[in-house]
């Protein structure tokens, strides 16, 4: 359960190193051609699946904590 | 732990240090360039681990002084989480240096040798190999009583030990990791006041989300020894 989160993050970091060759640093190749947004917009993706998968199993528990209280 | 308003927090910390970690504007560092942006990142699990950790030691001194058990499940939930991260941030590092200061282009790197006995790396790596001895004893002992006494007891001393192999020793001997004057995460040297504004949040963000991990974990671990007394 929180290994397959782990390893999605650790994998979305592989991302980031690809592009740190093409530039110099002052204002990035990455920025100016737009395709920073487009790693913004992959990993917000697997930030929110993880949200979404904690909120998930939180709702669950909610459910079977309010049945023991019975 | 089931309150709603710190987890919203931390999804709104989070998607901001996310969306501003990579699009904020950051100095120009020599060697490092771009890849600054891993402060927020890597240095990010570094800190929901020390905040993992001291929820575990707390929770394993209330149970010293109360024999409470829930407080034993509170304790070990905790540090397994904050084991989790730490490993993830070694992984993060581990990544980061190879393009960076362990890249073997770069004129600073000598060997691999120099790599591996690196202070920080190996502090890090014994701080972190004390908590796992910490999950091997819990495994060790069958009585639930004496695994959470001892345990508890373990926990305040491996707690202990994360100053001198994180804080201390690494900061007294040279070595090629980034932030060698004082606190690595709170330099100001190495960052500008931009980052600093993403930084500060983006760390309280990941620390939230550990406790958060972990107060699931711990309402699971509850629900089944709830169960289990009732059978």
């Amino acid at each position: 359960m929180k290994t397959k989160g782990g390893t999605l993050l650790l994998l979305s970091l592989f991302l980031l190193p690809n592009f740190v060759w093409a530039q110099s640093g002052v204002d990035s190749l990455m920025r100016s051609s737009g395709r920073i947004y487009v790693v913004v917009a992959v990993l917000l993706i697997i930030l929110l699946g993880v949200f979404f998968y904690l909120l998930g199993i939180e709702r669950r528990l909610k459910k079977l904590e309010a049945q023991q209280k019975d | 732990m089931y309150k709603k308003w710190w987890k919203i927090c931390c999804v709104l910390l989070l998607v901001f240090a996310l969306i501003a970690g990579l699009l904020v504007k950051t100095p120009n560092l020599p060697a490092l360039d771009e890849t600054i942006r891993n402060v927020f990142y890597h240095v990010g699990m570094w800190s929901a681990m020390m905040v993992l950790f001291i929820c575990s030691v707390v929770h394993s001194i209330k149970y010293l002084r109360t024999s409470d058990l829930r407080y034993d499940i509170l304790a070990k939930n905790y540090a397994s989480v904050g084991l989790f991260f730490g490993l993830l941030g070694y992984a993060t590092g581990a990544v980061w240096a190879s393009y960076t200061w362990a890249d073997p282009n770069n004129p600073a790197f000598e060997s691999f040798g120099a790599v591996a006995r690196d202070p920080r790396l190996i502090g890090t790596a014994v701080a972190l190999l004390i908590y796992c001895a910490y999950f091997i004893l819990r495994s060790s002992v069958s009585d639930f009583d004496k695994r959470a006494k001892v345990s508890a007891v373990y926990n305040v001393f491996a707690f202990a030990m994360l100053f001198p192999t994180i804080f201390i020793i690494p900061r007294i001997l040279p070595s090629l990791h980034p932030g060698g004057e004082g606190n690595p995460a709170l330099n100001f040297k190495d960052s500008s006041p931009i980052m600093r504004l993403v930084q500060y949040p983006a760390f309280i963000g990941w620390a939230l989300l550990g406790v958060w991990i972990a107060t699931v974990k711990i309402r699971i671990n509850l629900l089944k020894e709830k169960s289990l007394l009732k059978k």
